[in-house]
């Protein structure tokens, strides 16, 4: 009797301790329970949003995205990595000692490849493989190659621009990433009625840039070809509309592929039209010429006497080609691309005045073209100037200028005295497919109308009589200027035997369509009027052509002594 | 006088009837023992239900009613589980039919899902090869090899009833053109 009594009890007690465990599972850490419970089933998957394409001005794809895949180990389940390896390389392309130790690591994950082509990955899948796992991932993909490499920049493996308008426009291009979060069985199959939600992804926005993709690959054959024909080590051409700011090319050699930035130098990743900056030389003549006809410091028929040399201080400037003392008009000055001329009508304009222009032109600050790392250039302060730096900057000299910076003053006497800031972006295309234009490019008043069409003629004479005459088109009245600026030493002075050679200009001068910088650094041939000129000629043939620019009519020379042949 | 060794005892007080109490009927006679076997002691009969005393008044039996036909009641139990059987397999059909349903559309949905990335991925691919196939290097390399080159020089067609004035070497030839002209793409030398 006293047994089942003992055993009843215990069996009550057994029973209790489960109904008070029931109790605590099922009422009291229920909610907890269930979470968890659920939490297992749940899986939440990242829908990445598909990177949105840069096409140029009327559509044409530069940048596309494409699905890939990330392929991967987890050691802990390769069972043999020596063999593993030896099937993996030959299709990933890579040696297996690179493979090998990735397959023997102390770890559970190690990324074998990123990027990996959809149908290497397949291949690889086919292999079922142990402990070799996919992941979902996008890879970039420019078209054309080495076309404005500089300009659209690379997105690197994670999906993030670097340089360039991949890096400027990130946030635009990337979109919003989704999720989708929904409950799985044992067998990785979705459970029906179980949770289903999902935050559909947002793609990234088209960006159209301003462009133009055919005429980029023919600007930069001819700038290929015209480095190596010149023996320079670099250069660089911008083409713009003058009314609107658009930038039709771009181009800095050396360049490079973006589909393969891995092997890239830093040297030919830089956008040297944007970031860097240069002495320009000559090409700033047209600043000192705008200024000295807008505050009327010198009539235009008024002759000076201009020597070869001129001593400054301390210092001694010389033109570049020895000639006796000449009587020259300001048109002169610029066709003969006089420096002690120029320094002349500096000196007329006074320090204060000088230096309003320049800054006025846009020189010593950003453009604001919305690239990344865009250099200001160097503008000395006023109260900084030395005896001698009205009379450098005047010839280009003691300032240092971005090519961008400077094709902005020729594109603001083209735009009858109007600066208009360059930009390399028309406009976005949202998901939906609509487009937004991107705001026309603020215009400041710089000098005025009468001043532009006065300059623009005295740029037409250098190249119709001055040192620009390389330059000139058949049927086409051009205007613009040579430039060759000796390069500074970083201890101080110049190289004797270096130089940038540019040229800059416009056509028609009546009625300017495209505003060319051609810059070439260190070529044998030195000279912008030798070296660049030609450049700029092959490049204004192909605008004519692909912009569909009229001649025009003619623009009177301006007072000259020297005859035009 | 003395009683006979093998005659019966005579019946203990508990053992007689209990007037108005049910007696049990025996169903079938006493046996009697054996001759020559003594008789084993009787144990005292344990009573189930209470004595009744002679002075309790007496209850009336209650008249048994009359028991429903075996047969009527089998029949209604059989058409009960019957329609019970209905009922729950209809739910267990209905239940299971739905789970199916669910299930293949989840299966469905996920084919589809499926087809539509095999699409995408193709339409990906295909706008690939067409950006690749239009890419300005291409073309041109391809424009060279089948002897193609750019144009040498530029010409202007001239519309009837406007400026004729044709630029021929320089700018000068242009001074009297009051209308632009339209170069024409592909002239050559």
């Amino acid at each position: 009797m006293r047994r089942l009594i003992a055993l009843f009890a215990g069996l009550n007690l057994a029973l209790g301790a489960i109904v008070v465990r029931l109790g605590i599972l099922q009422v009291s850490q229920a909610d907890a329970y269930q979470a968890r419970a659920l939490d297992q089933r749940l899986q939440t998957l990242v829908l990445p949003a598909s990177r949105g394409q840069i096409v140029d001005r009327s559509g044409e794809p530069l940048a596309i995205s494409q699905a890939a895949r990330d392929v991967y180990a987890d050691p802990r389940y390769v069972t043999d990595p020596t063999g593993e390896a030896a099937r993996i390389a030959p299709i990933l392309g890579v040696a297996v000692k690179t493979l090998l130790p990735n397959l023997v690591a102390d770890a559970s994950f190690r990324y074998l490849a990123r990027q990996v082509d959809i149908g290497v990955a397949d291949r690889l899948e086919a292999l079922h493989l142990p402990g070799i796992g996919f992941l979902p991932s996008t890879k970039r993909f420019y078209p054309a190659g080495p076309l404005a490499p500089q300009v659209l920049g690379f997105v690197g493996v994670d999906g993030v621009g670097l340089p360039g308008l991949e890096l400027e426009y990130q946030s635009l291009l990337a979109g919003r990433a989704g999720s989708l979060t929904q409950e799985f069985d044992p067998n990785g199959q979705p459970i029906a009625g179980g949770v289903d939600q999902e935050q559909p992804p947002v793609p990234g926005s088209d960006i159209v840039t301003t462009i133009d993709r055919d005429f980029q690959y023919q600007v930069q054959a001819a700038l290929q070809e015209a480095v190596k024909a010149n023996h320079a080590i670099g250069g660089t051409v911008i083409v713009m509309d003058p009314h609107t700011g658009d930038v039709y090319a771009m181009a800095s050699y050396p360049w490079f592929d973006p589909n393969d930035f891995v092997d890239a130098t830093q040297a030919a990743m830089r956008n040297r039209a944007v970031t860097d900056s240069f002495e320009p030389g000559s090409v700033n003549k047209v600043i000192t010429a705008a200024a000295a006809v807008e505050e009327h410091v010198l009539p235009l028929d008024q002759q000076l006497t201009v020597p070869w040399t001129m001593r400054i201080g301390t210092f001694t400037i010389h033109d570049s080609h020895p000639h006796p003392p000449e009587p020259m008009t300001l048109g002169d000055i610029v066709a003969q691309s006089s420096n002690i001329g120029a320094v002349k009508v500096a000196q007329r304009l006074g320090a204060a005045r000088m230096a309003t222009y320049l800054s006025k032109f846009g020189l010593g600050r950003a453009t604001g073209i919305a690239f990344p790392g865009e250099s200001p250039g160097m503008m000395l302060p006023l109260y900084q100037w030395s005896d001698t730096s009205l009379a450098t900057m005047a010839y280009g000299q003691g300032i240092s200028v971005t090519p961008l910076q400077m094709i902005s003053v020729y594109s603001t006497i083209a735009n009858a005295g109007g600066w208009v800031q360059p930009r390399l972006v028309r406009g976005t295309v949202d998901a939906n497919g609509t487009f937004h234009a991107a705001p026309p490019s603020p215009v400041r008043r710089v000098v005025s109308a009468q001043t532009a069409r006065t300059v623009t003629s005295m740029l037409a004479y250098v190249v119709e009589a001055g040192t620009g005459t390389a330059a000139q088109i058949p049927g086409y009245q051009v205007a613009g200027k040579t430039g060759t600026a000796r390069i500074p030493r970083p201890s101080g002075g110049y190289y004797t035997d270096r130089y940038f050679a540019s040229f800059i200009g416009f056509l028609p001068a009546s009625d300017p369509q495209v505003v060319i910088a051609v810059i070439l650094d260190r070529p044998t041939t030195v000279y912008g009027g030798i070296a660049s000129a030609p450049l700029f000629q092959t490049i204004a043939r192909y605008a004519i052509e692909r912009l569909g620019i009229a001649p025009g009519s003619i623009l009177s020379l301006p007072p000259h002594v020297f005859p035009v042949p | 006088m003395s009683q006979p060794a093998h005659a019966l005892p005579e019946p203990a007080p508990d053992d007689r009837p209990l007037h108005g109490a049910a007696v049990p009927v025996p169903r079938r006679a006493p046996r009697t023992r054996p001759a020559g076997k003594p008789p084993r002691p009787q144990a005292p009969l344990r009573r189930k239900t209470p004595v009744r005393h002679q002075t309790e008044p007496l209850r009336e039996t209650p008249r048994p009613r009359a028991a429903p036909k075996p047969t009527a009641r089998r029949r209604g139990s059989v058409g009960f589980l019957v329609l019970f059987a209905i009922v729950v397999g209809s739910m267990v059909l209905g239940l299971v039919s739905l789970s199916a349903l669910l299930a293949e559309s989840s299966f469905r949905a996920d084919d589809l899902q499926h087809r539509i990335d095999a699409l995408a991925q193709e339409n990906l691919d295909l706008t690939r090869e067409q950006a690749a196939l239009s890419a300005p290097g291409r073309i041109d390399a391809w424009a060279r090899r089948s002897g193609m080159r750019l144009p040498d020089d530029i010409r202007f067609l001239h519309v009837p009833g406007e400026a004729q004035t044709a630029p021929a070497g320089g700018a000068d030839a242009l001074a009297r053109t009051e209308r632009p002209l339209k170069p024409v793409v592909g002239g050559s030398g």
